[in-house]
């Protein structure tokens, strides 16, 4: 580490989560389970679930959380990586996607697969 | 450098599997990564590891190239997540625990110099048996499971965000992030937090 020139530092945060809420007795309706024993074994009480959309909807809302609350040009972002499992389609990348919606337009970018 | 973990993680949910469906939800979060000529804060170390004989106990065989999409491989849920939950866990339990503690050590980090273990949000035994192994009192680890579940990529930075906009992380204190995954792929990052 000593021929270090920089460091990757955090300078801004965002996310998303859509309203829609799924809670451990929605689940006692659907499945063969109760409330103690997922919050027992998990300690889950609820959920979020994105009814309409995908994958770059929740990515752009959460890039855009942090592009308005820490006031970034997206002209001034070089790269965007998307981690995902559940990417919109094979290709194109969602990163593409949320390239084009949230205006980076000097960006470079592609998706990283590291799963759940 | 914009880094976004995010996942629908329900359209890929069977809602008929009890012991998987409960478990996740869906979200994204993102982090702005820029250099910083301060070399003590951000990014300090990181121990990572991948060990694909663990296939067999997670993973979703539709789609891609072995599998692709048919009738047959519709009908046989295989576009659906599959998890054996206890091989899991007893894997993840171990490897999670290994790499944060590991990563300690080899920076000299005591239970008192680490500020927060920022865990994966897979399970709360997992985490917990975690920050045990590190030595950490439960106040020194991010939680949000409980609200969300386990929202796969958007873990680790919905945690960052939500403690940062709570004020409960402050430049300078020292996070060791860590996560385990399909494949398996597990890892821990030692950071030094560097916004006010």
């Amino acid at each position: 580490m000593s021929d270090k020139k920089y460091s990757a530092v955090v300078t801004a945060v965002g996310m998303y989560v859509p309203d829609k809420v799924y809670d451990n007795a929605y689940f006692e309706s659907i499945v063969d389970t109760t409330d103690e024993w997922i919050r027992t074994r998990t300690g889950i009480r609820e959920r979020r679930i994105l009814e309409k959309g995908a994958t770059s909807d929740l990515a752009t809302k959460a890039a855009e959380d942090l592009l308005k609350t820490h006031n970034v040009d997206p002209k001034e972002i070089d790269i965007i990586i998307v981690a995902t499992v559940t990417p919109d389609m094979f290709f194109p990348a969602t990163a593409c996607l949320v390239q084009d919606r949230i205006g980076a337009t000097n960006s470079w970018g592609f998706d990283l697969s590291a799963a759940c | 450098m914009l880094l976004i973990g995010a996942d629908k993680m329900s359209s890929i949910v069977d809602y008929t599997d009890r012991n998987n469906c409960i478990l996740f939800g869906d979200a994204g979060a993102a982090v702005l990564i820029e250099p910083s000529e301060d070399l003590s804060l951000g990014l300090q170390d990181s121990i990572l590891r991948i060990d694909g004989s663990g296939r067999e106990s997670l993973y979703m065989l539709g789609g891609g190239s072995l599998n692709p999409c048919t009738h047959e491989t519709v009908d046989k849920k295989m576009h659906y997540l599959y998890q054996d939950g206890k091989a899991v866990f007893k894997v993840a339990v171990k490897g999670m625990a290994d790499v944060s503690y590991e990563l300690m050590q080899k920076n000299n980090l005591t239970s008192d110099d680490v500020a927060y273990l920022v865990p994966h949000q897979a399970n709360l035994r997992i985490i917990d048996a975690t920050a045990q192994r590190m030595g950490l009192s439960k106040d020194k680890v991010m939680v949000n499971i409980d609200r969300y579940g386990n929202t796969t990529a958007a873990t680790i930075p919905s945690c960052l965000v939500e403690y940062y906009r709570d004020g409960k992380i402050k430049k300078g204190d020292k996070l060791i992030l860590s996560a385990f995954g399909a494949g398996f792929t597990w890892g821990a990052l030692y950071v030094v937090w560097a916004m006010d």
